[in-house]
């Protein structure tokens, strides 16, 4: 007996093994459990082993209020400060913060001393600390990428703007290495742009009003939110009355803090310094315009401000999270001033993802750029070792790229004075080239 | 040919000739020398003035001064108190620290005593403690005539010969040679008489080698505060008290500090032995208290061996910064940060814990959607 296999059953091992072979695709839902979960676990790889002094501070501001009952003082950023007042309070089930670690000695003192942050490197539970209190800044990053996820629907588009919001440089610094809470800002932006989306203007009403009490940055946005809104198709009278009634839930939510301040019997003036500047001296100069930046940014808004009132036959969520970016493109154009702001350069090109904008080259040459430009602009705190310091205080002092950089440029015209202005101007090249991508129109 | 005249038989002057060339062979084999000086400048004058921070000068010794077991040191003037260290064992040109002997002089030309060991050593380093604007002439300086100085010679006031191991059991400090700086009364009852308020222990000889830390047990009056701020100065054959080797305190109540009044404080100084050079020996502690009213008494004090470490790490103050001159680098910073994250195991277990789960789920929630 022959033991061959017929020619027929050998062909079709043939194509079965071809089957085998070829690469399955796999679905939307499990590239997004799959990335989500590798963006998680970098997230949690980050969070107990990093800070920034900035974060040490914000946690005594937050566990002075629990301590001391001023549950409504005249702090800006009302709705972050809460959110960490939840998630500190719950984290007291986990760790003991009734040995003086976040006493503040002198409530008009916003920033804790080097002393004071040595002592928290120093102890023994900071892991614990680190990873309760950046626990809010994780569960509203994975939200926001859930609510990108939402927003943009084309499914190969989706999927570049979950692993953007997931793996750019920019968030994962700010919020795992450097510590800030910038991503609740941009979580509350992210559901305004999606209620806009299913034109829902209440609700988007309520969640920008309540992204002003996030970040002090996103009054910028305020009149592009309103002028997306306007659409030139509707009888003016629906128009009059979409803006007034927006207008009005964003001027009340905004200013229901201070109602809150006045019932609880007073002004409580907490973790402001009085002998610093006042907010009168601060838009005296503004209005002045003693900052360099004011005119061109001035200008540039108003500019887009036309482009918008142009473009109305556009969708409103569209106009809303183009102008957003390009706003944040402008500002960011001519003003850096500290390495976490960059986060906010992140949100809303990517949700423009959606009207088919082009983003992923701008992303790549936005993180060279920053990455460039704060490691020449950097000080001896901020872009540097001394992140790691909760690791080891050894990390702290162990230099920084700036003097690396004048030993190697030393007698050359290229110092690092030269060399700030010169990736400065390229970083604003990078956001005149975001500006064109988020702009074009498409096809 | 006649002969010349001739005075001297030339026997004699063979003999004498011997004579000279022994005797000079002899003298300078046996006359001390200055052989080096560092942070001292030669001036004009011949004389020498401290122009650094480490003055000190290397003589050789002759076999007199080896004998007499003194050596005479004339530096042409009297200089009041003048402390002298002297190091008396070297390898290589290098002098061990752990072997030296520390003078305090008031008698002109100096005459040290030297220590058994140094009679041997044909090499001494002579340093000048605290005298920086001190000016002295060496050109006669090291002398074997006696002729020179009828003074007594000085015994040492402090002799290390060599590092002592510290015992299993630790070491318990004496209290009865501890200094105080703005504080009244004893050691065991005082009061702070102003604003900086310090204790400083005997000089030490212990090894570095198992040190823990440094154990303290005071009583201390009650404060208003939530919490006193001491701070803890060591000093190693490296440094003196400084700030960059010092660690602050934060101690607060129900801690370290008991109801009774009793605070007890462990600092840990293990990593002497594995800085880069290690520092050999601990040479002296010094603490320094908060200002708080009312009586203190340092009740013990104690070098703690690593085998007793348990014991007193509970008492190790939770809030604790070490300022070291010596900073971890590369390698040995990785595996530094590794050990410091391992310190706090409740959350290492928990947090690897959290991490599988997050994994299983993924896995799970990947599976389902295949």
């Amino acid at each position: 007996m022959s033991s061959l296999p017929s020619p027929g059953l050998n062909a079709f091992s043939k194509e079965t093994r071809t089957l085998r072979k070829m690469p399955k695709e796999i679905s939307n839902s499990q590239f997004l459990v799959f990335a989500l979960g590798a963006g998680l676990l970098l997230r949690l790889a980050l969070m107990p082993f990093f800070a920034h002094v900035d974060l040490f501070s914000e946690a005594r501001r937050v566990f002075y209020v629990i301590e001391n009952d001023y549950w409504f003082d005249n702090s800006h950023r009302f709705v972050v400060f809460y959110i960490e007042v939840i998630f500190a309070a719950f984290s007291t089930l986990f760790i003991d913060v009734t040995d003086g670690l976040f006493h503040i000695p002198d409530p008009t003192q916003s920033v804790a001393s080097m002393v004071d942050y040595g002592y928290f490197l120093n102890d023994p539970n900071i892991y614990r600390h680190l990873f309760f209190f950046k626990l809010p800044y994780l569960v509203f990053d994975i939200a926001t990428a859930m609510v990108i996820w939402k927003f943009v629907e084309n499914p190969k588009h989706r999927r570049i703007a979950l692993l953007l919001w997931l793996f750019n440089p920019l968030t994962i610094f700010s919020t795992y290495i450097f510590g800030r809470f910038e991503v609740i800002s941009l979580f509350f932006l992210a559901m305004t742009a999606l209620q806009l989306k299913y034109d829902r203007v209440f609700f988007a009403s309520v969640f920008f009003a309540v992204s002003l009490h996030c970040r002090e940055i996103n009054i910028l946005f305020a009149p592009f939110f309103l002028l997306a809104l306007i659409d030139h198709k509707d009888h003016y009278l629906r128009n009059t009355i979409v803006l007034l009634g927006s207008a009005t839930i964003i001027g009340l939510l905004y200013l229901l803090p201070n109602w809150l301040i006045e019932f609880s019997g007073g002004d409580i003036q907490l973790f402001v310094d009085p002998t610093a500047i006042t907010k009168g001296d601060t838009l005296n100069k503004l209005l002045s315009l003693g900052y360099y930046w004011f005119y061109p940014i001035v200008i540039c808004l108003a500019a887009l401000a036309i482009y918008q009132w142009e473009t109305t036959y556009k969708l409103k969520a569209e106009r809303f999270v183009v102008s957003a970016s390009v706003v944040l493109f402008i500002y960011f154009g001519f003003n850096v001033h500290s390495v976490h702001y960059a986060a906010w350069l992140v949100l809303m090109p990517i949700l423009t993802i959606q009207y088919g904008k082009k983003v992923v080259l701008p992303f790549v040459a936005l993180s060279g750029a920053w990455v460039v430009l704060w490691l020449l602009k950097t000080d001896s705190g901020v872009f540097t070792l001394f992140l790691a310091a909760p690791l080891s205080t050894d990390f702290i002092g162990l230099g920084h790229f700036p003097s690396f950089y004048n030993k190697l440029t030393a007698g050359s015209s290229l110092d690092l004075f030269q060399s700030i202005q010169l990736v400065r101007s390229l970083f604003l090249v990078v956001m005149g080239f975001f500006a064109y991508r988020v702009l074009r129109q498409r096809g | 040919m006649p002969k010349s005249p001739n005075f001297i038989p030339r026997s004699v002057q063979i003999a004498f000739g011997l004579w000279i060339s022994l005797f000079g062979f002899s003298a300078s084999a046996t006359s001390s020398e200055l052989a080096s000086t560092n942070d001292l400048s030669k001036r004009a004058d011949n004389t020498y003035e401290v122009s650094g921070v480490d003055p000190f000068f290397i003589v050789e010794l002759d076999s007199q001064t080896n004998t007499s077991g003194e050596l005479t040191i004339d530096l042409g003037q009297r200089i009041s108190d003048l402390k002298l260290e002297l190091f008396f064992k070297s390898r290589d040109s290098i002098f061990d620290p752990y072997y030296k002997a520390n003078y305090l002089v008031d008698t002109f030309p100096v005459k040290l005593k030297l220590p058994a060991d140094a009679i041997a050593s044909s090499t001494l380093r002579i340093d000048l403690v605290d005298c920086l604007s001190c000016q002295i002439d060496l050109s006669n300086a090291i002398s074997t005539d006696e002729s020179l100085t009828t003074s007594k010679s000085v015994e040492p006031i402090e002799l290390l010969n060599g590092l002592k191991q510290l015992p299993v059991k630790g070491q318990v400090l004496a209290l009865n040679e501890w200094s105080m700086n703005d504080l009244d009364g004893t050691l065991q009852k005082f009061e702070i008489a102003a604003g900086d308020p310090f204790i400083v222990s005997p000089r030490l000889t212990s090894s570095t080698t198992g040190l823990a830390g440094v154990y303290f047990k005071l009583s201390a009056p009650d404060s208003n505060e939530a919490w006193d701020d001491y701070q803890f100065f060591y000093q190693t054959e490296h440094h003196g008290f400084s700030v960059k080797a010092s660690a602050n305190m934060r101690v607060s109540q129900g801690t370290n500090k008991q109801e009774s009044s009793i605070t007890e404080l462990f600092i840990p100084l293990s990593f002497l032995s594995e800085d880069f050079p290690p520092s050999k020996s601990l040479e002296q502690v010094r603490l320094d208290l908060p200002l708080v009213d009312g009586t203190w008494a340092l009740i013990e004090s104690k070098l703690v061996h690593e085998n007793e470490l348990e014991q007193y790490l509970s008492v190790k103050p939770k809030q604790l910064i070490h300022t070291k001159i010596q900073r971890a680098t590369g390698l040995r910073l990785l595996k530094k940060s590794f050990f410091n994250v391992l310190a706090d195991r409740g959350f290492v277990i928990t947090y690897l814990l959290l991490i599988i789960t997050v994994i299983a789920l993924l896995v799970r929630a990947y599976r389902r959607y295949s």
